[in-house]
């Protein structure tokens, strides 16, 4: 896992060097600056000893590069903007995971009713229809037509200042609301879906016939084993709050990492995307092992070294 | 029930005379695929999804020539003069929806200017108070500067455009402060040279003549050039149709183009990238998938490695380092889907092989001396063809809805095609004044993924009974 997290990393950089038009001095700041930087990162070298410059770079200064656009160091940049999405992430992820789960379990248990039907139906649609249209359709619905919203995007810090903090808070109960509803319709489906299943399997009849209520069945064996597979999803999902969207952010301008990357998309901003890129990895990798931790943890049957893990 | 018989009925079989014999099913056969309708055709659901599926390729096949209107390639200045116009169907207009009208805010003396001249007569539909109507000072409005009224916006966009421009009292206003001499008029005054201005007059696309200029002829003083300066019905001019005969479907952008025409043809684009995408994923991943699972060993081995390396790499940056290298061209982006996109078939196939490379038929076919290349292609490919493309139904709606949200975001953003992402973006832009732009590539994006989801669906149930009720 190690391995293929540096030779993706490897992989990034390799390709963000090939880019043609990568160390072109800028304008105004003259040679000094584009000397400096061909020194500390080895621009003239090939492009192995500036991997090798760049990581030498990070252990020794804690540095990832220099952003061509903020003119800082990147590391300074992007970790900044991660507060943003952590605030506009977390509380619409906590709030989805209870609300998917219960909608999951009731269309579970009224199959094919008339609860399950309805369920059913907003999952296809809130599954289907992107989200991007989503998010537009209800600034569009909730701010413009019918205003309810104060405002279509969340308040800058300025506004929050100046306007106080209520208002503030009530410009983010709109992108909270579609995040949430946006975050349910997956986890609902795989839940109703697992939760049925484990509902026609012969403990389920074995329990019913030592005496258990029904509710007793489904609550103390269906619905342990029918969530045990969600546990790590939802452990990795926090780690995932970090990363933010590129679409809420963009749409709902918060000024977090999201918008970050399409600002370096569109700047170019080489060191900026490759720190992002990195970092996006590094979760990936951190994500990848809490998930398989979790399992063991939540599941007995699963052990580390059983040779199902790789 | 089995005990009501009467006892005296039965009797023995040795006792009778008739030879039993067996009889032939009087039932049709049924085959694999007439087995899979009779399942889909169950599923009204998606059966009304797959209807509406064959309406939206019906409209994406012909729905961009189904208004000839080219003004935007030809005239782009004059394509802009008609944009925004809001949606006009025939027919539906009558019912008071698609009747191209809009309620809009303006200053009471523009108005009151309008309703009375004879080219805008009629071009408020309702919202205006008789008191602006006589008098657009009246003292009951005193504190009202803008009025909001229920305008034909096709006539109103022509009024505007041709006859008065929207801040003329502004401009008025400007120069009695100012003491500035600017034209109120500038928008629409145009001229013209005498050959246009009589092909013109002929054409009665000439509302008035503000002004005739006399400016000498070195050549020949006899004949002095003229210049005339007038209002031209810009409708007229542009489309050769009065507004009232005008109809946009789904109205305009913001540089003029025929919405309608451009939700079809960025439809048609996404589809065929998504089907060359699907077909290059199939390829690439099967042929791989096909040797790494029937051959396995070593190669399987390398193979895994490879593509967890592959896999690893999100898509969004094998998107934009690829737009970033080489530019966001059609098949930048078709690249960019099929580089890390053939895994899933590769799954699918490798999963596929190795599972039935140790079937009898396959032995079978190894005894009678088939070669590894004709088992893998005669024998084994047709059993994973169903599996792949009932994928196919799910795969599709999966590329929009990828390519969809990055043309939204401009990552991906075509120089030269349009794409209903990029629409809707644009719609985003300006939804607080025509929110139509908005609207109606939303709403086709929704209809068409939802449709797609369900009609994948169905098909998967149908195919794969199995899967049923797993979704």
């Amino acid at each position: 896992m190690f391995i293929t997290f540096f030779i993706t990393v490897f992989l990034f950089f390799l390709f963000i060097k090939l880019i043609p038009d990568n160390h072109i001095p800028p304008i105004f700041q003259g040679d000094d600056w584009y000397e400096i930087n061909r020194i500390r990162e080895g621009w003239d070298k090939p492009i192995i000893v500036q991997f090798g410059y760049w990581i030498r770079n990070i252990f020794r200064d804690g540095s990832f590069g220099f952003s061509v656009i903020y003119r800082r160091d990147v590391a300074n940049v992007y970790f900044g903007k991660i507060p943003a999405s952590i605030k506009i992430n977390i509380v619409p992820y906590f709030l989805s995971i209870p609300i998917a789960i219960t909608l999951g379990v009731i269309a579970a248990l009224k199959k094919n009713k008339i609860a399950d039907h309805i369920i059913s139906v907003g999952i296809m649609i809130f599954i289907s229809v992107p989200y991007f249209v989503v998010a537009v359709l209800s600034q569009y619905i909730f701010y413009f037509r019918l205003n309810w919203a104060p405002t279509h995007v969340i308040a800058t810090a300025s506004e929050f200042a100046e306007l106080g903090l209520a208002y503030g808070l009530s410009t983010y109960i709109l992108p909270v609301v579609v995040l949430t509803i946006s975050g349910i319709p997956g986890l609902a489906r795989n839940v109703r879906a697992e939760l049925t299943e484990q509902l026609t399997q012969d403990y389920m009849l074995l329990a019913r016939s030592k005496g258990l209520t029904k509710r007793q069945a489904i609550f103390r064996h269906a619905l342990k084993n029918a969530l045990v597979p969600f546990l790590p999803g939802i452990f990795i999902g926090i780690i995932g709050v970090m990363s933010g969207g590129i679409i809420t952010e963009q749409i709902f301008r918060v000024d977090g990492t999201g918008r970050l990357y399409l600002a370096a998309f569109n700047g170019r901003d080489y060191a900026l995307l490759m720190l992002i890129n990195t970092f996006g990895q590094f979760l990936f990798l951190v994500s990848a092992i809490v998930g398989d931790l979790s399992y063991t943890l939540f599941d007995p049957r699963i052990r580390v070294g059983s040779g199902k893990l790789s | 029930m089995m005990n009501n018989i009467d006892k005296n009925k039965l009797v023995l079989i040795r006792d009778s005379d008739e030879r039993i014999i067996d009889q032939p099913l009087e039932t049709k056969e049924i085959g694999y695929y007439k087995d899979s309708w009779n399942r889909f055709k169950k599923n009204k659901a998606s059966l009304a999804a797959f209807v509406i599926i064959c309406i939206i390729f019906f409209f994406i096949l012909v729905g961009p020539y189904m208004k000839k209107y080219d003004l935007v390639k030809e005239d782009p200045t004059a394509a802009a003069r008609l944009g925004y116009l809001t949606p006009r169907i025939p027919g539906l207009e009558n019912l008071g929806i698609f009747d191209g009208t809009k309620t809009i805010s303006r200053g009471k003396r523009f108005l009151h200017a309008m309703y009375h001249s004879e080219f805008g007569e009629g071009i408020i539909i309702s919202g205006l108070p008789e008191e602006i109507i006589e008098d657009p000072l009246h003292p009951d409005y005193a504190n009202v500067s803008q009025i909001t009224v229920k305008v034909d916006y096709y006539r109103y966009i022509n009024y505007i455009t041709s006859y008065m421009p929207e801040r003329y009292f502004g401009i008025i206003d400007e120069n009695a402060v100012n003491g500035t001499n600017n034209d109120p008029l500038g928008e629409v005054r145009q001229t013209l040279t005498k050959d246009v201005f009589e092909d013109y007059m002929a054409k009665n696309y000439i509302i008035d003549i503000l002004a005739i200029k006399e400016s000498p002829n070195p050549s020949n003083p006899a004949e002095p050039y003229y210049q005339y300066e007038v209002r031209i019905n810009q409708f007229l001019a542009s489309l050769d149709q009065a507004p009232e005969d005008t109809y946009f479907w789904f109205g305009t952008t913001s540089r003029g183009g025929d919405l309608f025409t451009d939700i079809w043809t960025g439809a048609r684009i996404s589809l065929l990238m998504a089907i060359s995408v699907l077909i290059i994923n199939t390829i690439v991943g099967l042929t791989l998938g096909a040797i790494a699972g029937y051959y396995g060993g070593v190669l399987d081995l390398l193979f895994d490695r490879l593509v967890e390396i592959i896999s690893s790499i999100p898509f969004l940056s094998v998107l934009t380092l690829l737009i970033l290298r080489y530019g966001s061209a059609l098949w930048v982006i078709v690249l960019a889907f099929t580089a890390t996109g053939w895994i899933g078939a590769y799954g699918t196939g490798r999963m596929q092989f190795y599972r039935f490379k140790n079937r009898e038929y396959v032995l079978a076919a190894r005894t009678l001396g088939a070669s590894d290349g004709r088992i893998m292609f005669k024998h084994i490919f047709p059993n994973t063809l169903g599996l792949i493309v009932t994928g196919y139904a799910l795969a599709i709606p999966a590329f929009v809805f990828t390519e969809a949200s990055y043309a939204f975001l401009g990552i991906i953003n075509y120089s030269n095609a349009v794409s209903v992402g990029m629409l809707i973006q644009q719609g985003q832009a300006v939804m607080q004044v025509h929110p139509h732009l908005l609207i109606y590539p939303a709403l086709y994006i929704a209809i068409l993924m939802i449709a797609f989801n369900l009609f994948g669906n169905g098909l998967r149930d149908a195919f794969n009974p199995s899967l049923r009720g797993v979704e």
